[in-house]
């Protein structure tokens, strides 16, 4: 597992994550001493309208963990039919932000959003979580 | 507590509409009995403790058939939380379910649901009684250039932005163009493309707008929330571990950490599999 990659539709939300929630949280030294990365789109070259199936399949082929925002209908290629029809245990779990719009505004829903994300790129990269299609944060 | 309020009979479901989506895409409608069946095969343990919870009525005697009435509380979800629409009732073979005591096989009245994107493109030849009820909107009228849809909603070209994912920011008054703008990475005309969308289809677009929210609302299982409170513990262990290890290195002047040209300390931190040995050898520690 290479660490994160940030979907366009929640790249602005990741940017702050990254730059200010996880740094003023203390958990990136956790992160890095597990050598996970955050990258964008942009940075693994990736088109900024790869349909749901290929970008799932890019993102467990190079060891990815997803962070999108699921909001589209479940056609043939969406993410959660692919999650249903691609999906075997070990694969890596998908993150999904389960309310954008409050991650805007509300500063403490912004940090356990911040906090369960470390938290679970911690456990999936011992192994954890490998049984889940998809995992809403924050996660309860 | 119904259907709808446990997430993992919701998510047994979702996988099981899916798959009948899938199956019977064909013909275009799927019978209750399809799910059911289908639940049988790949999510038993879910189907027996739905039906488990129907065993009762409310004054506390058996029910008569409790195998019945979780069908016909399924249909009800899949009418109610999953908006499946539903074409007409037929008569249906039931197939033996490993439930205890296990029920005979037998005929039963269940609900025929239809498939939209079958139906949506009028091949419904193969309905029960050549029947071609269709409740879907009128096909959405699609501003020309700016908005396609490939299967995940209408979008914005070019992008993986749908309107869905814009709606909630369109429907915020403190919202701004510039705002909209900036957070998606979209000009001023894109936005203006799918608010246009949204005005022209409000009710196709309000529909799934509220699927959506329901979808998001179930949330994770109780066995992933569960966990996550292992998780956590298991995480602010390893990060106070890791805290005074860093203070350690530091007090020691013969300890250096090696520095990216970035001024990130790369080698001052252990493994996990470092991290994890020294748990295991101070178990006293461990809660």
């Amino acid at each position: 597992m290479q660490g994160l990659l940030a979907d366009v539709n929640v790249q602005g939300h990741w940017l702050y994550l990254e730059e200010r929630l996880l740094p003023a949280l203390g958990v990136l030294p956790v992160l890095a001493a597990l050598g996970l990365r955050f990258v964008t789109f942009n940075d693994l070259g990736i088109p900024r309208d790869l349909n749901d199936r290929a970008l799932w399949t890019l993102s467990q082929a190079q060891g990815w963990v997803l962070f999108t925002e699921n909001r589209n209908k479940d056609g043939p290629d969406s993410l959660q039919q692919t999650l249903f029809d691609s999906w075997r245990e070990g694969h890596l779990p998908v993150l999904t932000l389960a309310n954008k719009a409050r991650f805007e505004y509300d500063r403490d829903y912004a940090a356990k959003v911040a906090n369960d994300v470390a938290t679970l790129l911690f456990d999936i990269a011992i192994g954890q979580y490998r049984d889940q299609r998809r995992i809403w944060v924050p996660m309860t | 507590m119904g259907i709808a309020d446990n997430p993992s009979w919701v998510q047994a479901l979702d996988d099981g509409i899916a798959a009948m989506r899938q199956a019977h895409a064909d013909r275009g409608w799927y019978d209750s009995h399809d799910l059911i069946n289908w639940l049988n095969e790949h999510s038993n343990m879910v189907l027996n403790k739905i039906i488990d919870s129907y065993r009762f009525r409310r004054d506390g005697t058996p029910a008569h058939d409790p195998i019945l009435t979780a069908t016909r509380q399924i249909a009800k979800f899949l009418q109610h939380h999953r908006h499946q629409v539903q074409l007409r009732k037929h008569i249906s073979q039931r197939n033996a379910i490993q439930t205890v005591p296990p029920r005979a096989k037998g005929n039963a009245v269940v609900a025929v649901w239809q498939i939209s994107s079958v139906a949506a493109t009028g091949n419904v030849d193969g309905l029960p009684n050549g029947s071609s009820v269709s409740n879907e909107p009128d096909e959405p009228r699609m501003p020309a250039g700016m908005i396609h849809d490939r299967g995940r909603g209408p979008e914005i070209r070019g992008t993986r932005i749908t309107v869905y994912n814009l709606l909630p920011h369109l429907l915020d008054p403190t919202a701004t163009e510039d705002f909209i703008c900036q957070v998606n990475r979209l000009t001023p005309e894109q936005v203006a493309a799918a608010r246009a969308y949204i005005l022209n289809n409000p009710d196709t677009v309000l529909s799934q707008h509220l699927r959506i929210e329901e979808r998001m609302a179930a949330g994770n299982s109780p066995q992933v929330r569960e966990k996550a409170r292992e998780s956590r513990a298991t995480f602010l262990r390893f990060k106070e571990w890791l805290s005074n290890r860093d203070k350690e290195v530091h007090q020691t002047p013969q300890a250096t950490a090696i520095e990216d040209g970035g001024g990130n300390r790369s080698g001052s931190f252990p493994t996990f599999r470092e991290w994890l040995a020294e748990q295991k050898s101070r178990p006293e520690e461990r809660s």
